[in-house]
């Protein structure tokens, strides 16, 4: 039970307490801090190699934006969490683009990014690279085209309804007339 | 609730179902037709919105019924050129055994009508004697003669858009709508066909070409498969339940099921048991009861009921799926493929029991686009585009509209590989056992298929394909919308299940108006014309019956 004598005698004595709580809390803070830079800097290393992935697939260019441009990497990240194996096999492929590109494939050149990702696609289906390529690839064209509003501005057609397409050119001369 | 003393009680409201209860309501007959599937409007189908090409047919609670597969034949190298393969993806399938993946249908308020794409094919005079004129499969109990006035009647309903006249297919009138004006994808296709000497014509489909009883025309968008949100597609919601509706004789309940039939005296149907979707059950006492729930549910439902109408033993038996193959490439001009009726001509060459040397039965051959979904740019740069990067941004915009594809589909003779069962494990929420599909495609139809797959091929590689880029078949994996053959109709009661006007043998007020009473698949044609020209007549001879005159 707290007196006011003991409430007197912590307030007398409080650095050491303090100073021993502090040493301790300093240093599983210090180790947090240390995981939470470490964490920080392997997530932000696997995000900038998924996403310099994702714009290799789909680059910033003349014909549009990239896939991160519209917020693709997310929606990719998202899709792999949701099947264990396809999570695993792009954080596996991640780890070896990384080798390849010698440390970084987000700061290799463009033309190395290229070559190792067709790598990928040519290692065949039995690959986890190859696995990993064609889920990166299957989503990210599925979402950067399947979009009327991207898609129209790229130049292709917006939704068929309401307006439909135009009846096709009256060019039948009837059957088998070439 | 429903009301419990009725005329007829018609369970499915498919192509089958819709029709017979039109019919029957037609003739002064009071009908109450019910689905364990809900309702659709246009408001369900998304080919209006931004992400459209991500869509497809939507999914409702109920809207699909609740089945399983049995195992999946293993593989013979000597079909191997069947087995589907992709070039954009640098794949070709290494699977072992089959896969039992899709039965392809819609529970609801028109049926599975509401996603096909419509073809509206008569079957071929020579379809009814499959036997005797191939020494396989079976001959109908009726020739085309008896079902030609309901195929007009149909029709006419429907609005079906087609051409004069199609070999083989005596009319008594011409078709409602002129044919659609063929795609440019179908043009580029009739011209490699006539390069190998084969015709291309016009096919007969359920949109109308002109504004017809209220709908609109058409307006070429392909995505029938997503469900058609402005009517003018000829699902039987659209034509048959809604003129059902109009004579105010009909009453149609979605998300209501069949739960039991219970036998009485004197051969009789005596009672329905009806469950609502909150799983209320009521009794009704109908006078008669159409069944028409597909070559899945209706046999499976008469199983379950300890073998209803199953005195011959055949119910289940003589299940019949549609045997396919597709192929896609790129074409060098541009065709326009995502513009036009999806499959707005046909060719009919291979129409007839004898078209492949080897193989019983005929099929036939049509473009493909829309179905494999080549209608935006997304399908394109998955499917059809290789690569990656500025290169495959470049030729997607270079080849969007070039896709070119074929289609094949057969015709599919009984085997005893492959029927309806029920599941020894499963059972839906009123503890009756599910379907069980047992599938196996013996050489006969692989031989077909793969002599028409090579017909196929050539026409695209005459019109101007170099390279198949894309193929896949019903060998590599089970899917299937036109199942058919399981409550077949015949003469002999030993050997089938319903005579020829779709009355069961031995029970005298049920009737089966669907795809299972079918004793052939007509080549591979659309089914929904034939179903519900059956549907008619069926409905005729009940009214009949029910007037003492039968």
């Amino acid at each position: 039970m707290s007196t006011s004598n003991d409430n007197q005698r912590h307030r007398d004595v409080p650095s050491a307490r303090r100073s021993y709580i502090s040493r301790r809390k300093l240093f599983v803070l210090g180790f947090m801090a240390m995981c939470a830079a470490f964490a920080g800097f392997v997530l932000s290393y696997r995000r900038s190699t998924l996403e310099a992935f994702l714009d290799t697939l789909i680059p910033r260019d003349e014909f549009g934006p990239s896939a991160t441009d519209i917020g693709l990497t997310d929606i990719i990240r998202q899709k792999a969490e949701r099947n264990h194996w396809r999570f695993v096999e792009l954080e596996l492929a991640q780890v070896w683009m990384n080798l390849k590109a010698g440390g970084s494939f987000a700061g290799a050149s463009e033309a190395r990014r290229n070559e190792i990702v067709s790598q990928m696609e040519a290692s065949g289906p039995d690959s986890v690279l190859w696995k990993a390529y064609h889920f990166a690839r299957t989503h990210c064209m599925t979402y950067y085209y399947a979009n009327a509003e991207r898609a129209t501005a790229l130049g292709f057609v917006g939704p068929p309804q309401p307006d439909g397409h135009e009846e096709p050119a009256a060019l039948w001369t009837g059957a088998a007339n070439g | 609730m429903l009301p419990e003393e009725i005329d007829v009680l018609v369970i499915g409201a498919g192509a089958g179902g819709a029709a017979a209860a039109q019919r029957l309501a037609s003739h002064g007959v009071s009908v109450v037709l019910i689905d364990a599937g809900p309702a659709f409007d246009a408001s369900d189908y998304s080919v209006d919105v931004s992400d459209w090409e991500n869509q497809g047919f939507p999914s409702k609670p109920s809207s699909q019924g609740s089945y399983e597969f049995g195992a999946g034949q293993a593989f013979d190298p000597k079909w191997d050129h069947l087995r589907k393969f992709s070039k954009a993806r640098g794949w070709t399938s290494t699977r072992t055994h089959r896969v039992m993946g899709d039965y392809h249908h819609v529970r609801g308020i028109g049926g599975t009508t509401l996603k096909f794409t419509g073809w509206a094919h008569r079957f071929h005079t020579d379809s009814f004697r499959l036997r005797s004129n191939t020494g396989q499969g079976f001959d109908w109990p009726l020739g085309y003669d008896d079902l030609e006035p309901y195929y007009h009647d149909v029709e006419w309903m429907i609005g079906v858009a087609g051409p004069p006249g199609i070999s083989g297919r005596p009319m008594s009138s011409s078709f409602p709508t002129p044919a659609h004006t063929p795609s440019r994808l179908s043009q580029v296709l009739a011209r490699g066909a006539a390069r190998r000497g084969l015709s291309w014509t016009e096919n007969s489909v359920v949109a109308p070409s002109r504004a017809y009883r209220g709908r609109p025309a058409c307006n070429y968008c392909g995505c029938c498969q997503w469900g058609c949100p402005r009517g003018d597609k000829g699902s039987a919601d659209v034509t048959f339940v809604a003129a059902a509706l109009e004579t105010g004789r009909c009453k149609v309940y979605p998300l209501h099921s069949l739960v039991r039939l219970e036998r009485g005296g004197d051969d009789m149907i005596s009672k329905a048991v009806v469950a609502s979707q909150d799983g209320q059950l009521q009794d009704i006492k109908p006078r008669h009861v159409v069944l028409a729930a597909g070559a899945i549910e209706t046999p499976r439902l008469l199983l379950a009921m300890d073998g209803l109408a199953n005195e011959s033993g055949r119910v289940g038996h003589h299940l019949m799926e549609t045997v396919w193959s597709y192929h896609t490439g790129l074409h060098p001009d541009p065709v326009g493929s995502h513009r036009g009726y999806p499959e707005d001509t046909i060719c009919w060459d291979f129409d007839r029991p004898d078209a492949i040397h080897g193989a019983a039965g005929g099929g036939i051959i049509l473009p493909l686009a829309a179905t494999e979904r080549f209608l935006g740019p997304a399908s394109y740069a998955r499917k059809l585009i290789k690569g990656f990067g500025s290169d495959h941004k470049k030729r997607l915009r270079e080849m969007f509209g070039h896709a070119v594809g074929v289609q094949v589909i057969c015709e599919n003779l009984p085997s005893e590989g492959r029927y309806v069962a029920l599941s020894d494990t499963l059972t839906d929420r009123f503890g009756m056992p599910i379907a069980r599909i047992e599938s196996v495609l013996p050489d006969a139809d692989l031989r077909l298929l793969s002599g028409l797959a090579g017909m196929a091929l050539e026409v695209m590689k005459a019109s101007g394909v170099d390279e198949v880029l894309e193929q896949a078949s019903s060998y590599e994996k089970f899917s299937s919308t036109h199942l058919a053959g399981t409550c077949m109709m015949g003469k002999d009661s030993e050997t089938s299940v319903v005579n020829e006007f779709g009355r069961t043998h031995r029970w005298k007020n049920l009737w089966i108006t669907d795809a299972s009473v079918l004793p052939s698949m007509g080549n591979g044609v659309g089914l929904s014309v034939t179903i519900q020209a059956l549907a008619l007549r069926t409905a005729d001879r009940l009214v009949a019956a029910m007037r003492g005159d039968d």
